[in-house]
């Protein structure tokens, strides 16, 4: 605020200030929102498109709301746990004119690694209703499958841990000190699963992540402002998890009488937003997008260093995430249904190798392949710049003989199976391109090698986290690479 | 290619002073372990800096290894801590004149009350058990760590037992100052990292085998280097000197066997901002039997259960009630069958690590943090008890209060009415001091 009073300028337009920034409002500037509930222009199964308003400022956290009609045979299905309702989306795109702004290809894989940073407290406590995301854990203390340990159930000692729901709080409980008792089954709250078609939202700063930092003046804008969202196709089995016992297929049908926008719009009162278009002929700002290079790999040729170019020549790119997925026939019948990153595998009780490294202008991003798995998790870390929230299991499959309860199910899944539950199945990596330096018309070049997977296919794919710029002249958008 | 300003790059450095077969156990004569970023013109970023590696547990040794323990052996680590229970000591200092910048001692026990104290058990499930290897219950974390037997078998072994990557929380690593490397007037002169580790008998409990160890293989730093742009570093090289400005933990330890106990240090230090302590009976520490980092109330008798409570605590400074004015009264002072926990002292002891309203992500909760009398150290549900007691010196200036001259003494009145139930006290001092550094070497202010 004192910035501002230290300008110069003595009319009121030189006390306007940065509005598209989110953060930079003061305090004391009074605003208003108004909400529109908007239809989609075309809504199908597959498809629908909406049109913006041009008024005001879009709040970046307005939202989508999309359902699943319920399906007979399916009552129980419920999103995957990871994702969420965000599997319903394949691809994303925000459009001005005719100049695509922002798009994201893979969309279920993209937020199962953006889900990856939320805080699973707050999973629990409100993204399980925002968007049936629910990661969460905790302990099983009335623990039946103590092994052989005299202990036997217990009060203070818990073996294992598991999803935490609202539903089945209470495990069942065997005599204690026996190693065998009934195995109970967890399972989701009953609110949130396909019976009873609940309704949850998508905000439009998951969906395009510049509009965390920015808010688009939409008033400023003479062209058609729309967001598309192509739907995950039915007949791919990517969008719901149905119970176990329901068994695989169903084609779970976007319930289009509930796609709305729920967009909120700001105002700021007097002549601000006037002044700041007569200040702001032309606005400047850069944002990131995110380009997917896919490619498929079998478990025999991953157990060889495979290196690839993944794109990225000429761009300023910030940093790479990769994930690798195995495809499975009946991909739904798994928590995190397609939407995972494979752990390298196991043999016996020991432990595979991973691998890695990541090659642009000529140098390697790390002096020596990083191969402890620890290490690819702080490299995780490192390239988001905020901290992974899931556990040592489901991120490398250390576990000794504890960690995730293989007995009690989760919707009939085994959660400490490394191909339907939940072990193993959150590894993704980070690469942060730390040099400051615009990629070479080479491109970047990563390298991997899994000593030991499963066999089958897999698809490793690579987001790279592009820096664009936007410019707003009177009125008229372009977009280009930075 | 264009270079748009000054880069960072990523070092991987082995210990210097690792032996030939790689493996390194206090066990077989390695008690500390020294890493050394050699002295150059870059900036190291503190809180990037991690030391990574695989650690094992075993029960017997075998060879050069050991027999991994299974669920029926009670081999445990303490769960708040995973990996971090083998650091004893962390020594900071610079490699060029030698000069200590930082020295925590009894880093385990300091890490046993901060880490429960700021992160939730979300995070302890999370990141913290991916990173330290760490579960916040003892028998999870024993089945998870402990009984991990990855590498016992030679068929397709790439490495044993489990993999960490673990920061060192310190004052000097965590300053949001980038740490000079140069010894030309704007660094440290390169820096040298020393790793103290615990015995066997403080990291591990395992009551029935008294020849169970633990051992790390594969060990290494990994941090990120600013390489400063060629006008900033020609600006740099005109520097004679420089200071930095951080938040230092020190640390001491006395025993109190008393109703009235009664803990008199002289800190030496200028600008105390807090000061926190946990318990144990001394009986607890390095010995196989026990977990040598709980955080427990003091207790007169295992055998029945007796905890001796905490009536009232008095804070000092130079004779005079400072920082509080008044004592604490703890609720169970009349009423001695209370289980549950007297607020007042919780909230000064969590509020001497940050801000009580800031905080808020902790384990602490009628579950980890309470009186309830209890016959065996081992049983606990969550990560296990939190107790300790401390005090903020001063939460609105951030400048701390001067201890240069006065002594600092608690006075707690105690049930502590078994004299032979002697309770040790590792008290921890968060204190704000300066860095002086030129091409002469450096100097700590505190």
């Amino acid at each position: 605020m004192s910035d501002m009073m230290n300008n110069n300028d003595s009319d009121d337009t030189g006390r306007i200030p940065d509005l598209m920034r989110i953060g930079s409002i003061p305090t004391d500037l009074q605003m208003s929102f108004d909400t529109d509930v908007l239809d989609p222009v075309v809504i199908n199964d597959d498809f629908c498109r909406f049109v913006l308003p041009n008024k005001g400022f879009l709040h970046s956290f307005s939202k989508i709301t999309l359902s699943v009609e319920a399906l007979a045979g399916k009552e129980q299905a419920s999103f995957p746990v990871n994702v969420g309702v965000h599997s319903l989306i394949d691809r994303c795109a925000l459009k001005i004119g005719t100049t695509t702004i922002a798009e994201v290809v893979d969309f279920g894989h993209y937020m199962a690694y953006k889900s990856l940073f939320i805080d699973n407290q707050i999973n629990y406590d409100r993204e399980n209703y925002l968007t049936g995301r629910n990661n969460a854990k905790e302990w099983i203390y009335k623990n039946n499958n103590l092994n052989s340990n005299t202990l036997g159930c217990s009060d203070v000692n818990a073996s294992f841990y598991t999803l935490k729901t609202r539903y089945n709080l209470e495990f069942p409980e065997g005599a204690a000190g026996t190693n065998t008792g009934a195995s109970g089954d967890v399972e989701n709250d009953p609110v949130l699963i396909n019976q009873n078609s609940p309704v949850f939202s998508v905000s439009v700063a998951d969906l395009f992540e510049f509009l965390k930092f920015n808010q688009l003046p939409l008033y400023m804008i003479d062209q058609q402002i729309s967001i598309e969202l192509h739907f995950k196709s039915a007949a791919s089995l990517g969008r719901l998890v149905p119970d176990k016992t329901e068994g695989s297929g169903g084609l779970f049908k976007i319930d289009t009488s509930r796609v709305k926008f729920v967009s909120d719009h700001i105002y700021y009162d007097g002549d601000i937003m006037e002044n700041y278009r007569v200040q702001n002929p032309e606005l400047n700002w850069t944002y990131v997008d995110y380009q997917l290079n896919k490619r498929s790999f079998t478990n025999t040729t991953l157990a060889s260093k495979q290196v690839f170019n993944v794109g990225g020549a000429g761009r300023l790119v910030n940093k790479v995430f990769t994930s690798l997925s195995q495809v499975f026939a009946t991909n739904d019948l798994r928590l995190t249904n397609e939407y995972s990153s494979a752990c390298v595998g196991m043999s016996g009780e020991n432990h595979g190798l991973l691998t890695t490294n990541l090659r642009f202008n000529d140098n390697f991003l790390f002096p020596i392949d990083p191969t402890n798995i620890a290490v690819h998790f702080h490299h995780l870390l490192d390239a988001e710049q905020n901290v992974p929230h899931v556990t040592r299991e489901e991120y490398s499959f250390e576990a000794g003989e504890g960690g995730i309860t293989g007995l009690f199910k989760y919707m009939g899944y085994d959660q400490a199976d490394g191909q339907e539950g939940l072990a193993g199945k959150f590894t993704w990596l980070g690469y942060r391109l730390n040099r400051n330096e615009r990629v070479s018309s080479r491109g970047i070049e990563v390298e991997i090698t899994y000593s030991t997977m499963n066999a089958g296919t897999y698809i490793h794919r690579a987001y790279l986290e592009v820096v664009k710029q936007a410019s707003l002249r009177n009125g008229i958008f372009e977009t280009d690479f930075a | 290619m264009s270079i748009t300003g000054g880069s960072t790059s990523y070092i991987d450095i082995q210990p210097s002073n690792v032996p030939s077969n790689s493996l390194i156990s206090y066990k077989d004569g390695n008690p500390v372990v020294s890493f050394v970023i050699a002295e150059q013109d870059r900036y190291l970023i503190g809180s990037s800096l991690r030391i990574a590696g695989q650690i094992a547990v075993y029960k017997t040794p075998s060879g050069d290894f050991g027999t991994v323990p299974d669920s029926t052996d009670d081999v445990r680590t303490n769960p708040k801590l995973g990996v971090y229970g083998i650091i004893d000591q962390v020594v900071l200092s610079s490699q060029v004149s030698k000069n200590t910048i930082e020295h925590i001692r009894h880093y385990g026990r300091f890490l046993s009350s901060y880490l429960p104290l700021i992160s939730s058990q979300q995070e302890a499930f999370g990141h913290l058990g991916e990173t330290a290897c760490s579960l916040p219950n003892a028998m999870g974390n024993q089945l998870a760590f402990s009984c991990n037997e990855n590498g016992s078998s030679a068929t397709n072994r790439q490495y044993r037992g489990n993999s960490f990557c673990i920061n060192l929380p310190s004052g000097f690593l965590m300053s949001k100052e980038n740490i000079g490397l140069s010894s030309k007037g704007w660094g440290v002169g390169g820096l040298q990292i020393d790793i103290h580790l615990v015995p066997d008998s403080q990291f591990l409990r395992a009551p029935t085998h008294n020849q169970a160890f633990y051992q790390l293989s594969n060990l290494k730093l990994i941090a990120e280097l600013i390489n400063p742009a060629p006008d900033e570093l020609s600006r740099l090289m005109s520097k004679t000197s420089g200071t930095m400005e951080y938040n230092a933990i020190s640390s001491y330890y006395t025993t109190i066997a008393s109703t009235n106990a009664i803990v008199n240090l002289r800190l030496g230090l200028s600008r105390v901002l807090g000061v926190f302590m946990n318990f144990i009976p001394s009986a607890n520490l390095n010995n196989l039997s026990q977990d040598g980092y709980q955080t427990l109330p003091m207790i007169n008798n295992l055998t029945s259960g007796e905890i001796a409570a905490i009536k009232q605590i008095t804070f000092l400074k130079g004779g005079m009630k400072v920082p509080l004015e008044y004592n604490i009264t703890a609720n169970v002072r009349d009423d001695n069958s209370l289980v549950s926990a007297d607020p007042q002292i919780l909230r000064n002891f969590m509020n001497s690590f940050l801000p009580f309203m800031k905080n808020i992500k902790t384990q602490v909760s009628p579950i980890t943090y309470n009186r309830i009398p209890f016959k065996s150290a081992d049983e606990f549900a969550a990560a296990g008890q939190m107790f300790g007691v401390g005090v903020a010196m001063d939460a609105i200036s951030g400048e701390g209060l001067d201890f240069k001259n006065d002594t600092f003494t608690l006075q707690m009145e105690t049930g502590l009415t078994d004299s032979s139930a002697v309770q040790s006290v590792f008290i921890f001092v968060r204190s704000k001091q300066t860095l002086v550094f030129n091409a002469n070497g450096l100097q700590v202010i505190q």
